[in-house]
């Protein structure tokens, strides 16, 4: 005998007992009831005459055993046609719950190894991005070092062109005024010249050149 | 440069029979006269002009030669160049011929250029001075340029004294500026 038939039995037994039991308080109910309740002016005028005592006749007892047996083969009946499929029913219910049980422990099992997966992933993540940031900021200083090594050289070479250009102007400066000093200077020599000059210079003039040229 | 190569031809060519004859400074004074005459622009039309028929232009030539009485080398020397065409190149045949006629005379002519007139003395001392230089009899002429402002500037051949102020003046400003 399986264990769900074995415990399938003493649970039948319990709900016949509590089918009886109820059978016999919803019965006993409307004949207290009918007892009290339906009673007419006529009857009410007996009672108000007669004591009341023994409410239990006999054909109410037989109406209630009649009752009681009518019940007792309805609840036979039914647990003859129900006991196999109720049985059945909560095997079946309880496999179910089992299963659900250890597919719920398994599933939180795998959730588990998931989070760890996840928690693992998250810290690789982590590290990961600690390298990049690392690597970015390498990247970032050496860019740094070399544009204001550029920079540098920039300055170091605009500082060279502007000496350089002024030195330039400077001696171009220079040398223009030197020109204009001579110009002038030759100018000036040359109106003192054709002033002063006369025939007799004219001819010494003549005559050195000669003497000059003969020497030579 | 082909009328050089020309001129220097003739001139070659007349200089040859001059000095056959030893009469080659006679030719050379003739052809330098006639040259001189040629510089009359309506004359040197006539004679050189295209235009005008060849008969007509030799006898403008032959007409101006008996007035001229030139000697005969001269006359035909003249009368050839008509017939080769060659009559519009006189001008650079003569000034050849007057090199090779003063080569052969042993003669240097000298350019001198002063700011004013020289004295005998000076010019006679200037000519003594070129010849003693170049070797050769010189022959003098002077031209005036008040720009020089004072000094000579004398060119014999290929050979130039330059004693002006002026070059002067040029000189102590190039030195200024150099420094």
């Amino acid at each position: 005998m399986s264990r769900g038939k074995r415990l399938a039995r003493p649970a039948l037994a319990v709900l016949c007992l509590f089918a009886v039991l109820a059978a016999f308080l919803s019965f006993s109910t409307p004949v207290l009831a009918s007892g009290h309740g339906s009673e007419t002016t006529m009857e009410k005028a007996e009672h108000a005459e007669e004591p009341e005592h023994g409410s239990f006749t006999s054909a109410k007892l037989w109406n209630l055993l009649y009752r009681a047996l009518n019940f007792l083969a309805l609840a036979i009946l039914l647990t003859l046609v129900l006991r196999k499929p109720l049985a059945q029913f909560l095997s079946d219910r309880r496999r179910n719950i089992a299963e659900t049980l250890d597919d719920l422990e398994r599933k939180k099992v795998e959730a588990a190894e998931r989070f760890k997966q996840i928690e693992a992933k998250l810290n690789a993540l982590e590290g990961e991005r600690d390298k990049i940031m690392g690597e970015y900021m390498a990247e970032g200083e050496e860019e740094k070092r070399k544009i204001i090594a550029h920079a540098n050289q920039m300055a170091e070479r605009i500082k060279q062109q502007a000496e350089m250009s002024i030195s330039q102007e400077i001696k171009k400066a220079k040398d223009e005024l030197t020109r204009e000093i001579a110009e002038m200077s030759a100018a000036m020599a040359e109106d003192m010249i054709r002033k002063n000059i006369n025939d007799k210079d004219q001819q010494r003039l003549v005559e050195e050149y000669l003497e000059k040229v003969v020497q030579h | 440069m082909i009328s050089q190569t020309i001129a220097r031809r003739y001139a070659k060519a007349l200089l040859a029979l001059g000095q056959e004859d030893g009469n080659f400074t006679q030719y050379g004074e003739e052809l330098a006269a006639f040259t001189r005459l040629l510089a009359n622009r309506e004359l040197a039309e006539a004679l050189v002009n295209p235009i005008y028929p060849a008969d007509s232009r030799l006898g403008v030539l032959k007409a101006v030669l008996a007035k001229l009485k030139l000697s005969k080398i001269v006359e035909n020397f003249l009368g050839l160049l008509f017939d080769k065409g060659r009559i519009s190149h006189l001008e650079a045949i003569n000034s050849n011929f007057q090199l090779m006629v003063d080569e052969a005379n042993n003669i240097k002519r000298a350019m001198v250029v002063t700011a004013g007139p020289l004295s005998a003395a000076v010019q006679a001392r200037v000519q003594e001075t070129l010849a003693r230089m170049t070797g050769k009899t010189v022959i003098l002429e002077a031209k005036e340029d008040p720009e020089i402002l004072g000094g000579i500037v004398a060119q014999v051949g290929d050979l130039t004294l330059d004693g002006s102020v002026r070059t002067q003046l040029k000189n102590l400003k190039e030195s200024l500026i150099k420094g």
